[in-house]
């Protein structure tokens, strides 16, 4: 009886053995050793050896480094309230029901399942000034039509583009967050004679304010890394270096140069400034409703 | 004067809110048109000929379905989709044991640690994959020097870094906790531990959580691009969006076959969507951010 009761307070535990092995093993383990490689010069053969701050020092007079973060965070300036804003306003524009919602949410949310490789190859056609549809119709509406792709100007708000069409996810999740609003605070604001755009500000925008803020936070967070594919694929991070981003940057500097300590080095200073743009947005939409959670 | 109109009697449709509602479905339609157009452009230019294909047509005036078999021999698809598929199928089983037992655990058991351990967990979330990917690829290669198991180039190093999500524990974490504390305590009267009241009353009555992550998982397999081909060298074990990348590169400028290889690429998971579709979206809202 005694043996029972002990294998079944050991039951948890060893529920959660293989799951705590394999986080341990490969993500937190990992992460520590990023920190640790980031002081130590190593090629991948051979034994590390400390450095101090030597990477660091040479990241940083690295003109490449400089401009692979400068273009992540310009993608992200873009991209991250363009694909909020457009996720907003597509769950604002699907959110009623009626004949065919389904049917309609279902197609705007099929360019996020498309895979990411397949996904980047069909837009780097699309945007072929030469055989892709886009420039004629830009043409047609009298529109400027850039050479995009290879043109270094155009190359990143193009990236940008293709990426916004790719929010299904933001789009499901607002939907939900708008169902959540009750009838009721619509019909008191009718009554009370507040007109569309007065009961958009006053009552949608902030009930939807925490889940506006946690898609942004997600957001910066995975636009610094979802740039891999489409860098890859569309530009190899041309031209001129105009859409080289970091993780291109940092699989370059890993993998092709054999520079571990120095991409490590990157590696964590992109990451605490992932950190501080995430403490900025919070910082910048407080009282925003977070007094829920 | 439209005041007056809202005022009438609702037999009577006035014209103006005929002519709203016709304006707001053309929008609706508008922006469906916008979002599933790279895709209808894929397919329609997949099926042209390469004359066709590099001129400004947005439909083939002939259906050319050879491209598809040209594509599926000169890119080598039946071989990298089979991996992709052994790699989902391996990664989901793993990823369903662990991440259900842990689930389970955090859900239905109090034990002592439970909610930092669950904290902890939630926060490596915001580790980004960026971080991890050197010393993985350090660790795969070392594990595969000093064990039996060859993991490079093989599958360990393909799927075992995936089986552990942390998004599947939570979402699974969010379901079992629902359930009726009463279904538990019968079952125990009954005579039933943890394991068989996991097995015969939590899963079957988790059918939605496990289909999102069965979906997730496969757009994780047949998206994932660095990291297979760091611990690939060889076609052997490639999956199939390392094989688009390197048919890209030999197919050069044929744009029909290049859309045909994109197309059998992104098949298996229209599939599923088409057929998960409303489970899906359904869960990813309930469970996405919220519980």
């Amino acid at each position: 009886m005694n043996s029972l009761a002990r294998s079944r307070r050991l039951q948890p535990y060893l529920f959660l053995t293989p799951y705590l092995m394999g986080a341990l093993l490969l993500v937190v383990l990992p992460a520590g050793v990023s920190f640790v490689i980031a002081f130590t010069r190593y090629s991948g053969m051979g034994r590390p050896v400390f450095v101090g701050w030597q990477n660091f020092q040479w990241v940083k007079s690295d003109l490449l480094f400089w401009v692979a973060l400068i273009n992540s965070l310009l993608y992200i300036l873009q991209a991250v309230p363009l694909r909020i804003l457009g996720a907003l306003g597509l769950a604002l524009l699907y959110s009623r029901p009626g004949r065919a919602t389904g049917l309609y949410r279902a197609a705007i949310y099929l360019p996020t399942v498309i895979p990411d490789t397949a996904y980047a190859l069909v837009w780097t056609w699309i945007l072929n000034p030469f055989y892709g549809p886009l420039n004629p119709a830009l043409r047609t509406l009298g529109l400027p039509a850039p050479s995009w792709l290879s043109d270094s100007a155009w190359a990143l708000p193009a990236i940008v583009l293709a990426s916004l069409f790719q929010i299904g996810e933001g789009f499901v999740i607002l939907l939900a967050g708008l169902r959540h609003i009750p009838r009721e605070t619509y019909d008191a604001a009718r009554v009370d004679g507040a007109n569309r755009w007065q009961t958009f500000t006053a009552i949608t925008l902030p009930l939807l304010g925490p889940w506006l803020v946690l898609l942004s936070v997600r957001d910066v967070v995975l636009s610094f890394q979802s740039t891999f594919t489409p860098a890859y694929i569309m530009t190899r991070g041309g031209p001129y270096y105009a859409t080289h981003f970091t993780p291109l940057h940092i699989y370059e500097t890993a993998f092709d140069g054999m520079h571990f300590g120095e991409a490590a080095a990157v590696m964590l200073m992109v990451f605490i400034v992932t950190i501080i743009l995430v403490v900025i947005l919070y910082n910048l939409v407080e009282g925003w409703g977070f007094d829920e959670d | 004067m439209a005041k007056y109109v809202s005022f009438s009697s609702r037999r009577r449709r006035p014209a103006w809110i005929i002519a709203r509602k016709v304006t707001t479905y053309l929008f609706l339609s508008l922006g469906v048109v916008v979002a599933v157009f790279p895709f209808f452009w894929m397919i329609s230019t997949s099926l042209m000929s390469l004359g066709e294909a590099q001129g400004t047509r947005l439909w083939p005036s002939e259906i050319h379905l050879e491209n598809y078999v040209n594509a599926w021999k000169e890119a080598n698809f039946s071989l990298y989709l089979w991996n992709s598929v052994r790699i989902t199928f391996l990664t989901l089983a793993g990823e369903l044991t662990f991440s259900i037992l842990a689930a389970y655990a955090f859900a239905r058991i109090k034990f002592p640690g439970r909610d930092f351990i669950f904290t902890v967990m939630l926060s490596t979330m915001m580790i980004p994959a960026m971080v991890t990917i050197i010393p993985n690829f350090l660790t795969v290669t070392w594990l595969g020097r000093i064990g039996p198991l060859k993991w490079i180039n093989n599958w360990p190093a393909l799927t075992i870094p995936f089986m552990g999500s942390v998004f599947s524990i939570f979402l699974l974490r969010q379901f079992f906790a629902q359930i009726p504390d009463e279904l538990y305590d019968a079952a125990q009267i009954d005579g039933a531990g943890h394991l068989r009241f996991l097995w015969q009353v939590v899963l079957p009555l988790s059918k939605a959580p496990i289909m999102v992550i069965v979906i997730l998982s496969f757009i994780g397999t047949w998206n994932a691009l660095a990291w297979p081909m760091l611990v690939t060298n060889s076609p052997d074990w490639r999956p199939i969006a390392v094989g688009l990348v390197s048919f890209i590169d030999e197919a050069g400028q044929m744009l029909n076959l290049m859309m045909a290889g994109a197309v059998i690429a992104i098949l298996p998971i229209l599939a599923l969507y088409f057929f998960a579709q409303k489970q899906f979206t359904e869960s990813i809202a309930r469970s996405g951010l919220k519980g």
